[in-house]
């Protein structure tokens, strides 16, 4: 469905060249749940910007391919993105309160997105539409919840919304970026349920960007690990966390309570990507790096399992 | 026991835009609970369940509406009482010694225009103390794992992580026996995390400290806490032993909050119980047992009357069916 080989998206400012992704590739196939995990910083979100072609200003795709079903969408007109987004790819992000415009009731907002996405007749074909995909996010009263304005549903509800909106352009895929990190415990888990119900019934294919390794092994079918904006690990899921590979991923599973009565923390801190280490970004923090680590940055191998590391087979 | 609170209730007014009360949200609404000595209780809740407010209330930050706070030895010493809301305004301020605080974000803890050295040593200026404060200050550092050669940076110099530490450290200045940790590790990422939980235990090993640990994620609550009391709208539904809550929750929210919770071995993950339908407001309560809207075994007698917390073997439980 969508494919991302060896992108690498720079930022130009005032203190240098930041080099947020350096030759990341993976693959979202037709129908699965994807999850793109990885720490603040790591360049989860720059990749989907770049996908979507709305990075800012001094944001820059320099190299690589992304393809959506066989079209190039780095070379796609600017009208033709206009359809991809929101037609083809939606996104949801994390804060739904701050995506909603608080002056507008909800109904308007999501007729929004089905006039730009979809060839109805009248009004009423309209909203019988928003009505629509508001049952199919199982809000309680999908006419009520029309009406209302974002403040007076619940957070929970706004996510709902946000992804009502989402599915009213029909799309083949939805980027999901940190749909449940601004929500409760027990209202995350009914998010998560309606995300797998939507995979099931209506085969929506999903990216799902996340730094909540508990989400991406609740939900997702398989997933990249992401560093410093590099891919070091795909893998199913329950390979990833029965078998880690990636000295990185197993420090991560190593640092997350609850697997061991004491917690291994990573040392050091995440590179400064102005000025990113060479070779293996991961070196400097890396208990088997070697010299070659340090000259060479690995490529990612390996055809189920990829992993980008010198040290350790797929 | 560090400190215990008896039916501890906080009210706050709703006003109308003439200013007259229309309303109250009741944020605690008769809490009691036992700090161990030296021990970490861990208080977990959604939003607006009343965890903040129960730490701004245990800090004499504000006043209660009712129930009262007793100290325990380690905390009234040489107080005038042992009761928070009868001391007055000097033995406050000797009482605030005592305890520390740490809060969620420390980028927003820390006044970016402000020497890490002022930053730490600040609590002692405010309590008088005038001499020897680049040593104290160096000591601090080290304490909480960072370079003492720091003294002389920003808090923008600083990762995450490091800022956090610099929160710990300005905490322990004044050589508190209890810590308040509201959100310590929620704004930063699971390899810092890691690190400045392992910081936590070692300084309460080596300083002998007890924690109130108030936090929504309950793994970390699993890996810090000896013991847990679970909130919801204001009320402890269950207390009891982090092992024991854990493995074995008996209130039907615990379950349901510790079933929500993701579990990364598919091998040990059980049938989740999803709930219905939002927290309600605290302004508007349910009747009867607040939890009976969106519980799985409601009967009749819950939207009626409310169960008290009752205890036994080792927990307690506030539930008419457990």
């Amino acid at each position: 469905m969508l494919r991302v080989e060896n992108l690498v998206t720079r930022f130009h400012t005032y203190d240098g060249v930041v080099r947020a992704l350096e030759g990341v590739s993976f693959e979202v196939r037709e129908g699965e749940i994807f999850g793109l995990v990885g720490e603040t910083g790591c360049g989860k979100s720059v990749t989907t910007y770049s996908t979507l072609r709305l990075l800012p200003s001094t944001g820059r795709v320099h190299s690589g391919r992304i393809t959506l079903a066989g079209e190039s969408l780095l070379d796609a007109s600017e009208s033709r993105m206009r359809e991809v987004r929101g037609g083809e790819i939606a996104m949801i992000f994390q804060d739904p309160l701050s995506a909603l415009n608080p002056v507008m009731r909800i109904g308007d907002q999501i007729a929004e997105s089905v006039w730009l996405h979809d060839d109805l007749p009248d009004a009423e074909a309209v909203a019988a539409r928003v009505e629509e995909v508001l049952g199919e996010v199982r809000m309680p009263d999908p006419a009520g919840a029309a009406r209302a304005f974002p403040h007076e549903l619940s957070g929970g509800m706004q996510q709902r919304v946000m992804i009502a909106m989402a599915l009213a352009g029909r799309p083949k895929m939805l980027i999901a970026d940190e749909p449940t990190t601004a929500l409760d415990v027990t209202i995350q888990s009914q998010v998560l349920q309606l995300l797998r119900q939507l995979k099931q019934e209506v085969g929506l294919t999903v990216l799902l960007i996340t730094h909540d390794l508990g989400v991406v092994a609740e939900l997702c079918d398989r997933v990249a690990v992401m560093y410093a904006g590099t891919i070091v690990e795909t893998a199913p899921v329950a390979e990833l966390f029965g078998n880690p590979r990636h000295p990185y991923t197993q420090g991560l599973l190593a640092a997350l309570p609850g697997a061991s009565d004491t917690l291994a923390p990573i040392p050091g801190r995440v590179p400064d990507l102005l000025n990113p280490p060479s070779g293996c970004r991961f070196h400097p923090r890396c208990p088997l790096a070697v010299d070659r680590c340090r000259a060479e940055a690995p490529e990612l191998r390996g055809d189920a399992r990829q992993v980008a590391c010198h040290e350790v087979e797929p | 026991m560090i400190l215990r609170t008896h039916g501890l209730a906080k009210h706050f007014p709703i006003r109308d835009f003439l200013g007259r009360v229309e309303g109250q949200v009741r944020a605690l609404d008769g809490v009691t609970l036992t700090l161990p000595k030296g021990k970490t209780l861990g208080i977990v809740g959604e939003s607006g369940c009343g965890k903040t407010t129960l730490a701004r209330t245990l800090l004499g930050l504000e006043a209660p509406t009712a129930g009262s706070v007793e100290l325990g030895p380690a905390l009234a010493d040489g107080l005038a009482g042992d009761r928070l809301e009868e001391l007055r305004l000097s033995d406050l301020r000797r009482l605030r010694r005592r305890i520390g605080v740490v809060f969620q974000d420390p980028l927003g803890a820390l006044n970016p225009r402000m020497l890490v050295k002022d930053l730490v040593t600040e609590p002692l200026v405010i309590h008088g103390q005038t001499r020897g404060l680049r040593d104290r200050a160096r000591e601090l550092l080290e304490l909480v794992g960072l370079n003492p050669d720091h003294l002389y940076r920003f808090p923008h110099q600083f990762s995450g992580g490091q800022r956090q530490r610099i929160v710990i450290a300005r905490a322990l200045a004044l050589e508190p026996r209890l810590l308040v940790l509201d959100e310590p590790t929620s704004a930063l990422d699971v390899s810092v995390q890691a690190q400045i939980l392992n910081l936590l235990q070692q300084l309460q090993r080596r300083l002998g400290l007890s924690f109130l640990f108030i936090s929504h994620d309950l793994a970390v609550v699993k890996h810090m806490c000896d013991r847990v009391a679970v909130m919801y709208l204001g009320r402890v539904v269950e207390e009891a032993d982090a092992a024991q809550l854990f493995a074995n929750p008996r209130h039907p929210y615990s379950q349901a909050l510790v079933s929500a919770t993701p579990e990364l071995d598919p091998a040990r993950r059980q049938a989740r119980i999803v709930l219905e339908g939002d927290v309600p407001s605290p302004a508007a309560p349910p009747s009867g047992c607040h939890f009976h809207p969106r519980c799985p075994i409601a009967v009749d007698n819950c939207a009626v009357e409310y169960p008290e917390l009752r205890e036994g073997d080792g927990c307690a439980v506030a539930c008419h069916l457990v």
